[in-house]
């Protein structure tokens, strides 16, 4: 039973109360996903250009290159080059993929896959998004500070984020703005857990939950326990550059007393390793349910793949240093970090296993929601299998900063993570929106988007093996990557590829919100859990009546079942 | 606590709604100690990096500020349990416990001004050394978090006038936070002024 009773909202009647400040969790999840979609849009256009500089150096981005860059004719310049690497990633990371899988589908799923009404504190959500805002708006603001924006990569690493290695407000902007983010996040964190342990719905324990739930609930945890710790980064740093500490200046930098840039390594990865997981574990646990969903297969050995996603939280916070071997760690130290990080392929390798085991023998529907899960699987494999050569110490000296770790996380938290995203938004779209998105364009949008992202991210493992470091302007100026122009021509047309694959994703999805006209059945995919049981899209109460649990979310083919249903929904009891 | 509610021992709404609260209430002091935590950790690193501490041309900073300051917020945090409990006994006195947790709070603001103040006229700035560096950093982020505190107590104000279970509520998670700041500052007394 759920702690204590949720009263029904008043309907929303004007614009303003509806859209702009609701306190509904749906309309602040289909918030979340806009700003999420804008920002894809802004990071990945920043995409493009890096990766046409580095194919074309020197020469001119197509059609809105002499807008941007009037100076140069249109190339891109080698300072803005910089800055663009340190957006891409930092709206990628915390502007993009945090608000699609945390803010939009956490919101969106929690309450309805539990059986709540909403949140626990509404007022907390809502005004986590508004903060939320107002760090982006920080945030894109620095684009157009005299100096320009942030320039010392998405990790901020000093000397490089200091007065010293960017002046200008740029940098400045950027760590408030990652400070402010950081506190929206930790607000959502809070509620998500709170809501997460008190309001399931009458009858569900903890295993009784979907699987995305797990993975968003773990996030959460990490959210709240590891965000703080950047926070203070941030606020030290944000100190070193507005009152002249020197918390991060060292050597001559440092007028008076000496500090330690490489704190800030270690306190943005004690933050930054979770925050990997943070990233995928949303994706993981979607992936879980939509593989049994359309394998119309209970989940293979579902508890135990909720267990070894608990196992990877915990390890992910004891890694941390395996991104940093090449800072002269005592090689004991190194070593250690090395055996706790291929620990963590002991609990993935359990719940890829289950993955297999789930799909195996299923009777599979080739879905848009499946097509993305399984592409989940293919491209998470090959991320997490190219994570071991950097998790050892004796390859991650030669391969430490090279294109491999780009091509390696692009794998991980950008490939896994957008499909896996995508695949949400497919999957749960009739319940958001009321319609269903066009199944052959989106088979179309998965194909044209896996093979460009394979490219583009295959292609940067190669380049990086071969050698070519990551964050240089022009690297071609070298002898040695000369002879990878090529590739580097053939990785930026995946990108362009992956790109422009993504025009149809846009145009399905705004169809489907504002034109389309048919109406989605209330359970179209034919699931048992309890989101699915109300109508679609879902009433501003969601639930009239509290369910009450009974099974666990993946019953399929039970064979006590009557009709022609392969599924059972949540509420119902079969002997 | 599931087999507790389910079991009816927590009777009534409020008194379950003040459960999901102290849930919340003890995530957000798990993220804050997270945050003071990290400054600690950064604190330690350069203490032991230190040839010497503080560094040459320094002298520790006389305790009587940070000691006052320390006995103030002891006293707030007790003042705030008085108050609790005569408010739970509906006892007229309990007003002045309220007002003496709120002056003790500011009178703990006060003292950290002074301290600034009196860092300044010896000469010891912000960006003098990491010494001083971390010395504003710790109190002017713990300063923070104390407005936020007195903010908090001037809206359980409205408990002054009201006995409804929901004022409890309230009363109980700002106590958390309450306690929870004076536990920092104890902490940064201790690690900060007198070792």
């Amino acid at each position: 039973m759920a702690f204590y009773e949720q009263h029904i909202h008043p309907k929303p009647t004007n614009f303003l109360s509806k859209y702009i400040i609701s306190y509904d969790h749906k309309v602040i999840g289909k918030q979340f996903l806009w700003y999420g979609i804008f920002f894809l849009f802004v990071g990945g256009l920043m995409a493009l250009m890096i990766r046409w500089t580095l194919a074309y150096p020197g020469e001119a981005f197509p059609i809105i290159g002499s807008f941007l860059f009037p100076e140069t004719g249109g190339a891109v310049p080698p300072d803005t080059y910089a800055m663009l690497f340190t957006m891409h990633g930092t709206i990628m990371i915390f502007y993009a993929i945090t608000p699609i899988l945390i803010g939009a589908f956490g919101n969106f799923c929690i309450p309805l896959m539990i059986g709540a009404r909403d949140m626990a504190f509404p007022l907390l959500n809502m005004l986590s998004f508004h903060v939320a805002v107002l760090s982006a708006v920080i945030l894109m603001g620095s684009l157009f500070t005299p100096l320009g924006a942030a320039a010392g990569g998405w990790t901020s690493y000093p000397t490089l984020s200091t007065l010293i290695g960017s002046p200008g407000m740029g940098q400045t902007l950027w760590t408030l703005a990652i400070f402010i983010l950081g506190v929206s996040s930790t607000m959502g964190a809070v509620n998500y857990i709170t809501t997460i342990i008190t309001l399931r719905a009458p009858g569900m324990g903890y295993f009784d939950m979907p699987l995305t739930i797990w993975g968003l609930g773990l996030t959460a945890v990490l959210n709240a326990i590891f965000l703080p710790v950047l926070g203070a980064g941030c606020l030290l740093l944000i100190f070193d550059r507005v009152f002249g500490t020197t918390f991060f200046l060292a050597g001559a930098a440092a007028t008076s007393g000496t500090g330690d840039p490489v704190l800030f390594q270690h306190v943005f990865w004690i933050f930054g390793h979770p925050e990997v997981y943070i990233l995928i574990l949303p994706a993981w646990g979607i992936v879980s349910d939509l593989l049994s969903f359309f394998a119309r297969k209970p989940a293979f050995g579902a508890k135990a793949t909720a267990l070894s996603m608990t196992t990877i939280t915990i390890l992910s916070t004891l890694v941390y240093g395996h991104h940093m071997f090449t800072t002269q760690m005592s090689p004991l130290l190194t070593q250690t970090f090395m055996t706790l990080t291929m620990t963590i392929s002991i609990p993935s390798a359990i719940f890829f296993a289950n993955w297999l085991g789930t799909i195996w023998k299923g009777s599979i529907r080739f879905t848009s929601p499946m097509l993305f899960s399984l592409g989940v699987v293919f491209v998470f494999g090959l991320g997490g299998l190219t994570g071991l050569y950097l998790g050892t110490v004796t390859t991650d000296l030669f391969l430490h900063d090279t294109y491999f770790v780009v091509g390696h996380f692009h794998y991980t938290m950008a490939a896994s993570v957008l499909l896996g995203g995508l695949g949400a938004v497919y999957f749960w779209m009739p319940k958001m929106f009321g319609t269903i998105m066009n199944e052959w364009w989106a088979k179309v949008h998965f194909w044209i988007t896996m093979v460009g992202l394979n490219i583009v991210f295959m292609g940067m493992l190669l380049i990086g093996y071969a050698g070519m470091h990551r964050r240089i302007f022009n690297p071609f100026v070298y002898e040695f990557t000369q002879k990878l122009i090529p590739l580097n021509e053939l990785t930026t047309w995946g990108a362009i590829i992956m790109g422009f694959a993504q025009i149809i994703f846009v145009i399905n999805f705004v169809h489907a919100v504002f034109f389309k006209k048919e109406k989605a059945s209330d359970n179209p995919w034919e699931v048992g859990t309890l989101e699915w049981t109300i109508p679609s899209p879902a009433p501003h109460y969601n639930f009239d009546k509290i369910p009450v649990v009974k099974c666990g979310p993946h019953e399929f083919g039970n064979p006590n079942l009557t009709g022609d249903r392969d599924f059972q929904y949540q509420t119902e009891e079969l002997a | 606590m599931n087999q507790a509610v389910a079991n009816n021992i927590l009777p009534d709404q409020t008194e379950r709604k003040r459960v999901v609260n102290s849930i919340a209430m003890i995530m957000i002091l798990v993220s804050l100690s997270m945050l003071f935590a990290t400054l600690f950790l950064g604190y330690s690193v350069y203490r032991v990096s230190a040839d010497q501490w503080p560094p040459f041309g320094f002298e520790s900073i006389s305790l009587m500020i940070p000691g006052i300051s320390t006995l103030i917020v002891i006293l707030s945090s007790i003042s705030f349990v008085a108050y609790k409990k005569l408010w739970i006994n509906k006892s007229s006195n309990a007003k002045i416990f309220y007002f003496i947790t709120l002056g003790l709070g500011l009178a703990f603001m006060a003292s950290q001004f002074r301290l600034w103040a009196n860092l300044k006229t010896t000469g010891i700035f912000v960006d003098s050394s990491v010494f001083a560096s971390m010395i504003y950093a710790f109190t002017w982020i713990h300063a923070a978090h104390m407005v936020a505190g007195i903010l908090a107590l001037l809206w359980m104000a409205t408990s002054l006038k009201s006995d409804e279970p929901k004022e409890l509520s309230k009363m109980i998670n700002i106590e958390k936070f309450w306690h929870f700041l004076g536990i920092i500052w104890v902490i940064i007394f201790f690690g900060i002024f007198v070792f």
